[in-house]
């Protein structure tokens, strides 16, 4: 029988060609479902009881907020005065206020260097953006071998 | 005797309550499946394993949001579905190793076939099916080895119901091509030995 092929057949040609494959997967053997080792549920029980410990996740916190401290202190430092913020934390010659101080005065120089390459900074995130994103749809998102 | 949707609800909802023994329910239930799956998808026993494992966990973490007026099953191959197109897609974009060479060379480690039927014949359609593209795979094992409706099919892949018949046309196809090869490489070695 010629087939169009598709979604063409008919209820009737499609029932056919359903039994064709499954006698040919029957004497094949198949289907047959594939047994999992015996261990493989109590594997699994196992591992959802004993999730990845997530030990340190505060120190991961931590490094999140040292960028966003450097970044406010910086503006505050570039916009205000270096001491303000320190001043907040006690003198600024002493204890907290101190380290205040010095990281004030480490964001400075990153701002004004940030500021000065901005433009290229920008323009090569930019670009960086649009070619993985091209990268991204041409090659990864292409279909999967599709036969036609 | 409970209705089997209802029972699946049931479960559900105590595992997302913290009920141990229904998650272990659950994943005593539903291991073989997802497990050929993923053996049938990737064509590896220990991958497979790592595999189900994997889906358990996100199943697991997103519990939540199982939609009720779906079966279990589907929702679940859902998910094994979209894990192993993930792995194939890594896969090709892998550094190759000696393992990952060694990996697609004839393996001597007993498969679940070849230790649990001791079958060369279904060892053969393992390998015919490995040679499907992966898109055409996955709607062959679902209609084939799990038995499920193009409309479960295609809510499961994302696909409408003409689109899973098209490619279903063609993967049998693919399919009957590729036994027959291994039909004249048996004949062959039949001849030979």
């Amino acid at each position: 029988m010629e087939r169009r092929g598709d979604g063409e057949l008919s209820d009737a040609d499609l029932a056919e060609v359903e039994a064709e494959t499954r006698a040919l997967l029957a004497r094949w053997g198949e289907p047959q479902m594939a047994s999992p080792p015996a261990d493989l549920s109590a594997r699994v029980v196992r591992r959802l009881n004993d999730p990845p410990a997530r030990l340190g996740w505060r120190w991961q916190q931590l490094w999140l907020a040292l960028p966003l401290c450097l970044l406010i202190l910086g503006i505050w430092g570039l916009g205000f005065d270096s001491s303000g913020p320190a001043a907040l934390f006690g003198d600024p010659a002493t204890g907290a206020g101190r380290y205040v101080l010095a990281l004030t005065l480490i964001a400075k120089p990153l701002w004004h260097l940030w500021l000065a390459g901005a433009g290229w900074w920008v323009a090569g995130l930019f670009t960086l953006i649009v070619s993985g994103w091209i990268w991204w749809r041409l090659i990864v998102d292409a279909p999967l071998a599709e036969v036609l | 005797m409970s209705d089997p949707q209802s029972d699946e609800l049931d479960l559900v909802t105590r595992a997302c309550a913290g009920d141990q023994s229904a998650c272990a329910t659950i994943v005593q239930r539903y291991t073989g499946v997802l497990y050929n799956q993923a053996y049938r998808m990737l064509g590896d026993a220990f991958e497979a394993e790592d595999a189900v494992q994997e889906v358990f966990l996100r199943v697991f973490r997103n519990l939540k949001s199982y939609d009720p007026s779906r079966r279990l099953v589907t929702w679940l191959l859902t998910i094994g579905s979209n894990y192993c197109i993930d792995r194939l897609r890594r896969r090709r974009f892998s550094w190759l190793t000696l393992e990952d060479v060694a990996f697609w060379l004839p393996s001597t480690q007993p498969g679940p076939e070849r230790s649990a039927l001791q079958s060369a014949q279904r060892e053969a359609v393992q390998r015919a099916l490995q040679r499907l593209p992966e898109s055409y795979r996955g709607v062959t094992v679902l209609r084939y080895w799990h038995d499920l409706s193009y409309d479960e099919i295609g809510a499961i892949l994302g696909l409408t119901e003409a689109t899973v018949k098209t490619r279903l046309h063609r993967a049998r196809k693919m399919l009957q091509e590729a036994l027959a090869a291994e039909e004249e490489l048996w004949n062959a070695e039949g001849m030979a030995s």
